[in-house]
């Protein structure tokens, strides 16, 4: 049996639990004091009508004695890695699939034991809840640990997986969006049932092999095994949400440099080497822009990356205010740290960078840096990201707060 | 309201598995910690802080041992 463990508003409970005085209050908690969104909130916040992804004015605004918390994110990677590690010691077969949901794989112990086992180590240890769900694969298992949330447990036998499918709408199955439950209601499709009576074939017209999965998901089947191993790394990024809107070239090659020195000092770590940069920019009007380039060789240092950078930035930017800027390195080679090219005018560039690497290893990220960068208003990854995972190329250091 | 401070402290603490903060001194007055609320670690480069956030029962207190260092420090009140 599958199953799915899924923290119950985990930041929002988190920070209830670390501050009492917060305890029973509406909270909700924000990226970062500037132009910010709701991250999660507590349930009390919730029962007012507060939802993640309101700007920090709507959320007082529907909730005016919501308290607004910058995220701490040490804390909530901390909680999520040391949960993780717990699982473990349960069965190997554990896929993190966000910080606050993983998948267990349980073959030789009553899944209903190990599940309250979880949800007591999570409470005895974190002082928060999670919920639980339990069914013959991971659809089943994630649906259920909505049905008795918040602290509750639920298991699905493999004979009741139709009846409890059927209790769903189409729009509230797990990978079912709600464009295409939108898609479907115009077409007089409500509920899984209607779905199989549409017809397989008819999906798949209509779908393609996506119509073939889903057809599947309402009969309650889903093939995506747990997934203990970290899926190879295809690229590897970082994205900032400027404080304040870059109006001028040098402000965002600021940002960029930034970005550079975040991306390599990452590829190094991990021992990649990328060949292909990749640059979104997104203006205040929300319109991204992206656009990637081939470096012309495989490299993990700084200065290629940041080079590539401006070049592309040069070519896509329009002078209009930029609200975000992200770049990553792709076409990666694993166990292979480039820092130099025949091109380079300096030699002893590996030298520097393992200097800096070791110096930011000792003392801390961003200990040493370039000099431009100081300039940034927001200096460091603050924000989780739905890859980040708590080990691997995936795992991100969270500078403090 | 929460006031960001990084102070160096003096704490009285039992080492057992990890450090567990007993009492501590802020501005010449001993502060005895009635509950860990919370405790987590962060890293720093090298360096493993222990950090907490403990009340005396009237305020929440955010305070660090650097494991590096082997010092305290007071990070936050949040005042009652």
């Amino acid at each position: 049996m599958i199953i799915c463990m899924d923290m119950d508003a985990f930041f929002a409970s988190v920070e209830q639990a670390a501050n009492p005085k917060l305890k029973g209050k509406p909270i909700a908690v924000i990226g970062a004091k500037e132009r910010t969104v709701v991250v999660t909130s507590s349930y009390e916040a919730r029962a007012k009508g507060v939802k993640t992804g309101m700007s920090k004015y709507e959320a007082q605004r529907v909730c005016p004695d919501v308290i607004l918390i910058c995220a701490h994110t040490r804390i909530y990677t901390y909680v999520s890695s040391e949960i993780v590690k717990f699982l473990k010691t349960i069965t190997p077969d554990v896929e993190v699939y966000s910080i606050d949901e993983a998948f267990l794989d349980i073959k030789d112990n009553d899944p209903v034991t190990v599940g309250y086992m979880i949800m007591s180590y999570v409470k005895k240890t974190f002082n928060i809840t999670c919920s639980i769900g339990i069914g013959p694969n991971k659809l089943i298992a994630k649906m259920a640990t909505e049905v008795n949330k918040p602290d509750g447990l639920y298991m699905v036998h493999k004979e009741d997986v139709l009846k409890f499918i059927d209790t769903f709408e189409l729009g509230d199955i797990w990978g079912i969006g709600r464009r295409l439950a939108k898609r479907f209601r115009s077409m007089g499709i409500f509920t899984p049932t209607d779905l199989r009576a549409f017809g397989r074939d008819r999906l798949e017209k209509m779908l393609g092999i996506g119509g073939i999965r889903l057809f599947q998901m309402v009969h309650g089947e889903y093939s995506d095994r747990v997934v203990s191993e970290e899926p190879p790394v295809k690229s590897i990024g970082h994205s900032m949400t400027l404080p304040v809107n870059g109006e001028t070239r040098e402000t965002a090659l600021n940002y960029l440099l930034q970005l550079s020195e975040m991306v390599s000092a990452r590829a190094r770590k991990n021992g990649f080497a990328g060949k292909t940069l990749h640059l979104v920019i997104r203006d205040t009007d929300m319109m991204s822009v992206s656009r990637q380039k081939g470096i012309g060789f495989f490299t993990s240092a700084t200065h290629h990356i940041y080079e590539t950078a401006i070049e592309l930035f040069d070519e896509l930017w329009d002078h209009r205010p930029i609200r975000l800027l992200g770049i990553s390195i792709g076409n990666l080679v694993g166990e292979s740290v480039i820092l130099t090219n025949i091109m380079d005018d300096f030699g002893k560039y590996p030298q520097l960078y393992d200097a800096i690497d070791k110096i930011n290893s000792k003392y801390g990220k961003t200990s040493i840096s370039y000099a431009s960068v100081l300039n940034c208003k927001r200096i460091g990854a603050k924000t989780i990201s739905p890859a980040w995972r708590p080990e691997g190329t995936r795992n991100v250091e969270f500078t403090p707060e | 309201m929460i006031l960001n401070l990084h102070e160096r402290v003096r704490v009285g603490a039992v080492f057992d598995a990890s450090p567990k903060p007993v009492w501590f001194s802020l501005n010449g007055e001993k502060i005895t910690v009635k509950e860990i609320c919370y405790r987590w670690k962060e890293r720093a480069g090298a360096d493993v802080v222990h950090k907490y956030t403990v009340t005396d029962g009237f305020n929440v207190y955010e305070i660090s041992f650097s494991a590096l260092d082997a010092c305290w420090y007071l990070e936050a009140i949040n005042e009652a």
